[in-house]
């Protein structure tokens, strides 16, 4: 979050600012990789890649801690006013969404694992038409992260409303077919935790987008 | 579903905000930007230039200090900072080449009018200075002169209440109270600085100029002297020229940055440090090249 600004007198200061920078948009690639690798072994049922996305959910636990020491370090040691002081507060607050995201998309593979038999496909689809929507916000949110574009994230704040249509319609798939198919229940329940997974990471990514106008203009947009 | 909802009331005022924010005045635009004006000042400055010879030190000033506010004046070296804060008590005055122009008001009253006389004036608006300046007499004399030049007591007893309650205004009392015969300037550079202030309190001002009043200090004693300056504001105005930003920071209310004379931007202290409206503002306290 220094692209757009001059730099600093003191360079080590940029290089750590930098290095604060890459690590939140190297959480957020990692995220949307592990969503997108949990969708692709929900729709496959593999077990294996679903333990994967499980045993991956470190790497980005890791890389939340690595944020939180470098931001204290950064507040401690450079005392940062102004847009410093909102990237690095921004950037504490946006690893612990990011690393959300993450656990979200462990949780999809979780549930995964638990599925006792193969999705209906009509459902199927409607998970599959949330997921685009909420991948889709992601992919922008980190976008909006490397190239610091206010635009694009007022574009994913308001991107939630999509999230939110796409979930009403496969909650009523859902509840439509444990209404008529009552032997597919616990299929269905564990989807159900899926479609809240989905819809809880996308809240997550709104939130981030939250913070980054934060962080570049000033103004507070709370979630 | 979480209910999203911004600050702002309507999306197109959300859209609106956030865009704003961005933006910050431009380098070249030399307008003072934020709240210049505050509702019945103690000091009020308008169109103030000052010219040391031919040089425009200070070019058209107009900024309020409000009561019981500490208003930090920061910029960069030769920004008019200290030259601004000694034409409010009429320092300049002893520097022939120097010429003020515009108002400068105490209380309503224009501090310029020929009729003012500078000794009361600087009484009214007192004078703290980076390296402490103890009159080489013992620590009650350094009190006890202002007040009795200014024939503000008439009985011994009302001069020792004076010292005693100026030395505890300033934190300085229990330090000193079993000493006052020794000399002033055998205290520390911390001491010696709070008898500064002690004796700039004494003579019962109404402004209490500060330039750079930390600058020769350690921490400790900067703490000290940053703890008093926040209990005096309770009663006196006080401007502080200061170049430590987390000082700026740390007691005043409303901060002013100067620039090459102008000054280019005032305002509540916390926005100023988390939201700079200019330029130029955002590029010096960040540490950026100008």
């Amino acid at each position: 979050m220094t692209a757009k600004e001059k730099p600093h007198i003191v360079r080590s200061f940029d290089e750590e600012l930098e290095s604060m920078n890459s690590l939140l948009v190297s959480m957020g690639q990692q995220g949307l990789q592990q969503l997108e690798k949990a969708m692709q072994a929900l729709r496959t049922r593999d077990a294996e890649l679903a333990h994967a996305i499980l045993r991956a959910d470190d790497l980005v636990d890791s890389m939340h801690a690595q944020v939180n020491t470098l931001t204290v370090g950064l507040l401690a040691t450079r005392q940062p006013v102004a847009t410093d002081l909102r990237h690095v507060v921004a950037a504490l607050k946006m690893a612990t969404d990011l690393e959300r995201v993450a656990d979200y998309a462990a949780s999809v593979a979780g549930s995964t694992l638990a599925l006792p038999g193969p999705p209906s496909e009509g459902v199927l689809a409607k998970i599959d038409a949330l997921a685009v929507v909420v991948q889709k916000l992601l992919q922008d949110a980190v976008q909006a992260l490397t190239e610091e574009s206010e635009e694009i994230a007022m574009a994913v704040w308001h991107g939630d409303d999509a999230v939110d249509d796409a979930y009403l319609v496969l909650m009523g798939a859902l509840h439509a077919e444990i209404a008529a198919h009552p032997e597919r229940l616990a299929v269905n329940s564990q989807l159900i935790f899926v479609a809240r997974s989905l819809e809880r990471l996308a809240d997550h990514v709104t939130n981030v987008a939250g913070h980054l106008i934060y962080s570049i203009t000033g103004k507070i947009y709370k979630g | 579903m979480d209910e999203r909802t911004p600050d702002a009331s309507s999306a197109t005022a959300k859209a609106s905000a956030a865009s704003k924010g961005a933006k910050r005045v431009p380098r070249d635009n030399r307008q003072t930007v934020g709240t210049a004006r505050v509702p019945e000042p103690r000091m009020r400055c308008v169109d103030v230039n000052v010219y040391y010879g031919d040089k425009h030190a200070i070019n058209n000033v107009t900024m309020d200090i409000g009561n019981n506010e500490v208003i930090a004046m920061i910029g960069p070296s030769g920004c008019g900072k200290s030259t601004f804060l000694r034409c409010l008590n009429r320092m300049n005055d002893t520097i022939d080449s120097c010429r003020v122009t515009g108002l400068i008001e105490l209380d309503g009253r224009n501090i310029y009018d020929p009729k003012v006389d500078v000794v009361p004036l600087r009484a009214q608006v007192g004078m703290v200075f980076q390296k402490p300046n103890p009159f080489p007499k013992s620590i009650y004399e350094n009190i006890a002169y202002g007040p009795r030049i200014h024939g503000l007591v008439n009985t011994k007893s009302e001069m020792d209440e004076i010292v005693e309650t100026s030395l505890k205004r300033a934190g300085l009392w229990n330090e000193v109270k079993d000493r006052l015969d020794q000399p002033g300037t055998g205290l520390s550079g911390g001491q010696q600085q709070r008898l500064c202030i002690a004796r700039t309190i004494a003579v019962s001002p109404e402004v209490i100029l500060m330039d750079e009043p930390c600058s020769a200090l350690d921490p400790i004693a900067t703490s000290i002297i940053e703890d008093l300056i926040d209990e005096l504001r309770e009663q006196f105005a006080i401007a502080i020229v200061t170049h430590s930003m987390q000082q700026a920071s740390r007691v005043s209310q409303r901060t002013a940055y100067f620039h090459l004379g102008d000054l280019i931007e005032i305002g509540p202290t916390e926005q100023i440090f988390t939201n700079p409206l200019h330029e130029l503002t955002h590029d010096y306290i960040t540490g950026r090249f100008g």
